[in-house]
């Protein structure tokens, strides 16, 4: 007999703030200690620490919705909380990034760094993350006898649409097309 | 800025010889016959006119050759033309950008003047390439390999031959990369494109008929992607890379370094550059043997140079644009027996990229226009004690979305001096004292005492220039 398992909504902070605002400190400390741990002069170690930090930065940015997208889940969170709990990060690093580019273009040129490749493969990456952790999600309350189908068109579409961005910025012409039709965008913006 | 050299002792055909200046110049001879019987041999070889064959490399740094004692990489035939020529050891561009510094050598100007800011300004046609110069001059001329500048390809005058790429935004490809031969598409006859460049170069050079010829071969090596060609994807395999010890695989996809294109492990990539830099000597090589096989090498004038630096983990950068050494810096090396007093003694003064047109003018006996703002080197080849340029300025325009700002440097012999636009700190070096330009003296009393000096001479050198 399967067990009736009923998810609990739990409270805003727990469902939606705790889960992002770990994968938020997470990505800072990450990011902070990669860049700057040279300078402690440490080089035993400055390797190790550069091989740890730097990869954790890179996947709570660009991959930490397959984590936080599902626990926010099973804390109750609606699909769209979930979404927004999934983004602050990926969105707080843009934000940060467009932050620090102002030092060397106009407001108007960086907010359209904001879409160059990496931020808009955060985005993609963390959207293909979330349809995965969506169906996670639901293979665990099928095993738990309160979902019937895993696998549904919106969560396929999202993967789907990451690989697309994935190959259109990254792997065809090794960037290199991607690159240029975003040089023309900014061309016909700011020239 | 103010000409330091002195223009070479060479007679420009299109000047009347006066008197004076036929007295001028058989005292100047007979001067140079006494005092330096190596160069005149030359003198009186000299009526001939030399060919000129200039290869130009794309992101080669100035210590990545064996004759700079570079842990590893092997250029035997950069070694060879140090020998039998001159290196420059204090050799710079004055934008550290492919297309400025492109446009610089082509026409012996500052960025702000031949228009060429970054990779999103055009060039314009109206620059006069020194390539039309020689033409004038009754040379046969050519241009191969890559142009990389943004607009379309030019209607280049002077040029019989134009052979370029326009495949990935102009970058070309190292493999099969179709080609634009006189406007016109051809594939590429060999796989890997510094080969195949070197192929056409030869073709013109053995294709010349009467008249002395001026090659301009630029190669899109060894730019990023860094690949060799297969035969050598397993050189200086296992062998320690020695990056600078602020550096680690990950830097070139933080902080906006992505763009640069040099995505994954920092030691894959520089290990693939070092061997892309030992397949473009070899190149060099089969250029240099073929000139000798044809019994010109010494009549021709071989100029090696790299449009820019690179940076390799070096303040934690990958690419090339801040104006710091690694990046600013190039290797120029230049041979022509018949104009070089001592070859093989290298020369410490300083050799900007926009020398190039004059120092080739000169050497073919042209006249150089004034509208270059390079100098000729030509004193330096000939007397390597001569007192060169005591400081330099250096420019870079913004290039979105490469995370630099834009900024005015200016280096001397010991300092050097960047003011940054926007919020950025300004900075002053020490370059005898802090070589790796790791301490900002500015805000400390030394960098505080300097600043009056170098910023004057920062706005003496600037102005005028409508900058």
């Amino acid at each position: 007999m399967v067990r009736a398992y009923v998810i609990e909504r739990q409270s805003l902070a727990r469902r939606v703030f705790i889960p992002a605002l770990v994968l938020l400190v997470v990505t800072a400390v990450s990011l902070t200690l990669y860049k700057n741990f040279w300078q402690f002069n440490l080089p035993h170690i400055q390797k190790a620490a550069a091989f740890i930090f730097g990869p954790a930065a890179f996947v709570t940015i660009g991959c930490g919705s397959i984590v936080v997208y599902p626990i926010c889940r099973l804390r109750g969170a609606s699909v769209a909380e979930a979404f927004a709990a999934s983004m602050i990060t990926p969105l707080a690093w843009i934000l940060k990034e467009v932050v620090r580019v102002s030092e060397f273009f106009s407001w108007g040129e960086s907010f359209y760094y904001g879409l160059s490749s990496a931020p808009l493969l955060a985005i993609a990456a963390n959207i293909g993350f979330m349809g995965l952790g969506e169906m996670i999600h639901r293979s665990r309350l099928k095993k738990r006898g309160m979902a019937k189908t895993v696998v549904t068109p919106v969560p396929i579409a999202a993967v789907v649409f990451a690989l697309a961005a994935l190959y259109v910025i990254l792997i065809w012409g090794v960037g290199v097309h991607w690159f240029y039709i975003y040089q023309e965008g900014y061309k016909a913006l700011f020239h | 800025m103010s000409r330091r050299f002195p223009r070479g002792g060479s007679v420009s055909p299109a000047r009347p010889v006066t008197r004076r200046r036929a007295l001028k110049l058989i005292g100047g001879t007979l001067a140079a016959c006494t005092l330096a019987p190596s160069l005149s041999l030359g003198a009186l070889r000299g009526a001939k006119r030399p060919n000129v064959v200039f290869i130009l490399t794309d992101d080669h740094r100035w210590d990545a050759m064996s004759n700079m004692n570079h842990p590893f990489v092997q250029t035997p035939h950069l070694d060879r033309l140090a020998r039998e020529g001159v290196r420059f050891n204090n050799a710079f561009v004055t934008t550290s950008l492919c297309s400025p510094s492109r446009a610089s050598f082509l026409t012996g100007q500052y960025a702000h003047t031949h228009g060429v800011k970054n990779n999103l300004t055009p060039w314009s046609d109206s620059n006069v390439t020194l390539l039309e110069h020689f033409k004038s001059a009754g040379y046969d001329t050519a241009f191969i390999g890559k142009w990389h500048m943004p607009g379309s390809l030019p209607s280049l005058r002077g040029v019989d031959r134009f052979i370029t790429f326009t495949v990935q935004g102009g970058q070309g490809r190292y493999f099969d990369c179709p080609l634009i031969v006189n406007g016109r598409e051809e594939p590429s006859r060999k796989s890997y494109i510094t080969e195949e460049l070197t192929d056409r170069a030869l073709e013109f050079i053995d294709g010349r008929r009467g008249n002395p010829f001026c090659l301009y071969l630029s190669h899109k090596a060894v730019h990023h992607q860094f690949l060799p060609p297969q035969d050598l994807k397993d050189l200086y395999d296992g062998v320690d890379l020695r990056l600078p010890p602020e550096a680690d695989s990950l830097i070139s996809i933080v902080d906006g370094l992505v763009v640069s294109g040099v995505v994954g492990p920092l030691e894959y990539h520089y290990r693939n550059y070092c061997r892309t830099i030992t397949a473009t000597d070899r190149e060099v090589g089969r250029l240099l043997d073929s000139l000798e096989a044809m019994g010109i090498l010494d009549d021709t004038v071989v100029v090696y140079a790299g449009d820019n630096g690179f940076f390799w983990g070096e303040h934690r950068l990958v690419d090339k644009r801040w104006p710091y050494e690694e990046a600013i810096r190039i290797p120029l090396i230049v041979r022509y027996p018949l104009m070089t007093a001592d070859p093989g003694i290298p020369a410490d003064q300083m050799a900007l990229n926009i020398d190039l047109a004059p120092t080739l003018l000169d050497l073919a006996g042209l006249h150089i226009p004034g509208n270059m703002e390079g100098s000729s080197l030509v004193p330096v080849l000939r007397d390597r004690s001569v007192k060169g340029r005591e400081a330099f300025l250096y420019e870079y325009f913004k290039d979105f979305p490469y995370n630099v700002p834009e900024y005015l440097a200016v280096r001397t012999g010991r300092y050097k001096y960047i003011r940054y636009q926007g919020r950025r700190k300004n900075e002053i070096f020490d370059l005898a004292n802090d070589p790796r330009e790791m301490n900002n003296l500015l805000g400390t009393p030394e960098g505080d005492a300097l600043l009056p000096e170098l910023s004057a001479l920062m706005d003496r050198l600037t102005q005028g220039r409508g900058m």
